[in-house]
């Protein structure tokens, strides 16, 4: 496909813990094309979440990547110097965590953070990153944003500090946003409000979003195509259409049929 | 009705606010549970469902009487809870159990799952000693865990198992209600369906009777019988499930239900979605009144006046709002 930006092929992340190897991601391959929204569906311990810290290449300290290819823009990321890859990191691929107050620093004002990734990868000077900032404040939805610049995370509720999360990853206008469990910790309302906004934005911006979540729903909602994972594989992948009206892989068939529906009563939930 | 188990009638439970380390003062209250009545039906599931803070599981501690409400009745088969206190509290605490959330939190990890399970047995002296592991056998098959488990300490068990625990700890003394706290929230889908299949199956054959408290609607939607939505400390919506899920009444209750997608991207692309928007001026106005006004898109000037009250919209159907 010409219109593809992103490529994994058959990766491998393994963790040595004690005498055990663990096979956290195992041989997975999927592509992400411009402009288009991916998901990556499994329960826990699936390797979702691995998956994408192998591709931004920050596997923790006890796991390495054994093997695949992640090409960008028909590069390897595996194979760049780490110094190649921090000006990937936030510039071309921003990222999105679940729990905001883990990933914001606590003793630092929400602006002067997001100011600071601006004057680093795009080399804006204070007042230009300044005005940067508040006008993104302002499009993920902060309101007062003059004022909530200089406000600390924890000012911040759980849904603005994942605003802040947006802004931050969206700041430098990527080609790509991992958004790993955006809103799970979040009121529904909520949810539906900062993934409405997320999505909007990455579509105003072309950017392509790779969506990981264990929420069918959100994933029926917002994704183009849908790769299922399970101990650390691909077990289905297609579009959203097919996934969801043909699945054709049993554990896919298991986890469409246990997820409850506000459209299915009480007593009509499977767990065969 | 003689059919009700639970009666709550006005249920009040305020926390003060206390400023001040020195000479700690009493400032305002937080109406954590703000007047809220309702019945529960012997054999039924009830659903309550609300979104963080709202109160929801303040109200299940008061049914618990884990909290002593600020005023209101928590009547179990006709006996006030709140006036009750010491023995014959504990009498009617039997008759009164509770599943929790985290069943990593809710599960002393130096006690075996044998002593957990037989706890409740002991403080309630309902069995002699030497047939306690007979109960524990009992509880364990009954719940679908293999009775050699026992001697297992928590963090040898996965979540699901986990939450089986809980339950046979539940179940242990025979009560006729459960008070469930967010009972599959922090489950993956398969062992969420697995948990609610298991509640549902020990209902009908112990003839349990449910308080099932959940943030998640397509939960408390596959699982209740009348559901009653919670925001900021009141109900404002209450009726059978099918009320709720399909003809929903309450401003309120019907963007959360737009805000819930549903795992099918057919449906999602023709749904119509609710925007909830903020009315800020209306957010830092004068209290009292409507408290969902000011993200209320059919807010008037009667929301600000006064709070509404549940109104019978049609049999078994109440809402409060003073727009429809």
């Amino acid at each position: 496909m010409a219109g593809v930006l992103l490529q994994v092929n058959d990766l491998k992340t393994h963790f040595y813990i004690a005498e055990a190897t663990i096979k956290a991601v195992d041989g997975v391959s999927f592509d992400i094309g411009r402009a288009e929204t991916v998901a990556l569906v499994g329960e826990s311990g699936s390797g979702k979440s691995v998956t994408a810290l192998s591709i931004m290449r920050l596997v923790p300290y006890s796991g390495k990547v054994v093997g695949g290819q992640v090409l960008f823009n028909g590069e390897d990321l595996l194979h760049i110097s780490e110094k190649m890859m921090r000006t990937i990191r936030g510039r071309h691929i921003g990222m999105v965590f679940q729990e905001p107050m883990t990933s914001l620093n606590p003793v630092m004002r929400i602006g002067t953070q997001i100011a600071e990734t601006l004057k680093v990868r795009l080399g804006m000077d204070e007042k230009a990153a300044r005005q940067r900032v508040i006008e993104l404040l302002r499009m993920v939805g902060i309101r007062d944003a003059e004022q909530r610049y200089r406000d600390y995370p924890h000012q911040f509720s759980g849904g603005m500090r994942q605003r802040g999360m947006v802004a931050m990853a969206l700041s430098c206008s990527p080609e790509i946003l991992i958004a790993d469990e955006p809103t799970t910790a979040l009121d529904v309302t909520t949810q539906a409000q900062i993934l409405d906004m997320m999505t909007a934005l990455a579509r105003q911006m072309g950017t392509s979003v790779l969506l990981i979540t264990h929420n069918l729903g959100i994933v029926a909602r917002y994704a183009d195509r849908i790769n299922i994972m399970y101990g650390g594989k691909l077990v289905e992948s297609g579009t959203s259409e097919e996934v969801f009206h043909h699945p054709k892989h049993p554990y896919t068939l298991k986890l469409l049929q246990c997820v409850p529906r506000i459209d299915r009563k009480r007593g009509q939930l499977s767990t065969t | 009705m003689d059919n009700n188990l639970i009666e709550i009638k006005n249920l009040k439970m305020y926390f003060p606010v206390v400023s001040g380390a020195l000479l700690p003062r009493k400032g305002s209250e937080i109406k954590a549970v703000d007047d809220v009545s309702f019945n529960i039906r012997r054999g039924e599931t009830f659903g309550l469902v609300g979104e963080s803070g709202s109160g929801k599981t303040t109200l299940g501690m008061c049914l618990l009487q884990l909290y002593r409400p600020t005023a209101g009745e928590v009547l179990f088969q006709q006996t006030d809870l709140c006036k009750l206190r010491g023995k014959e509290l504990r009498q009617v605490r039997r008759h009164i159990q509770a599943i929790f959330q985290d069943p990593y939190g809710s599960l002393n990890p130096r006690m075996n799952a044998a002593d957990i399970i037989s706890e409740p047995l002991n403080i309630h002296h309902l069995t002699p000693r030497r047939e306690y592991s007979k109960r524990v056998e009992e509880m364990l098959s009954l719940v679908g865990l293999d009775p050699a488990m026992a001697h297992r300490y928590p963090h040898e068990f996965s979540a699901g198992e986990r939450q089986r625990i809980g339950i046979a700890r539940a179940l242990t003394v025979g009560p006729e209600f459960i008070v469930c706290d967010e009972p599959v929230s922090s489950l993956d889908v398969c062992v969420q369906a697995q948990i609610i299949h298991l509640l549902e199956d020990l209902q009908s054959r112990l003839n349990l009777t449910y308080l099932f408290i959940a943030h998640d609607l397509a939960v408390v939607g596959s699982t209740s019988n009348h559901v009653a939505v919670m925001y900021r400390g009141r109900l404002v919506e209450l009726g059978t499930r099918d009320h709720i899920f399909d003809n929903p009444l309450h401003p309120y209750t019907r963007a959360l239900l737009s805000a819930v997608p549903v795992p099918d991207p057919t449906i999602e692309k023709e749904r119509q979605r609710m925007a909830v928007t903020v009315d800020v001026a209306e957010a830092f106005s004068q209290p009292g009144g409507c408290s969902f006004r000011s993200h209320c898109a059919e807010a008037a000037d009667t929301c600000r006046e006064a709070t509404p009250v549940m109104e019978m919209k049609e049999p078994e159907h109440w809402i409060a709002c003073w727009r429809s």
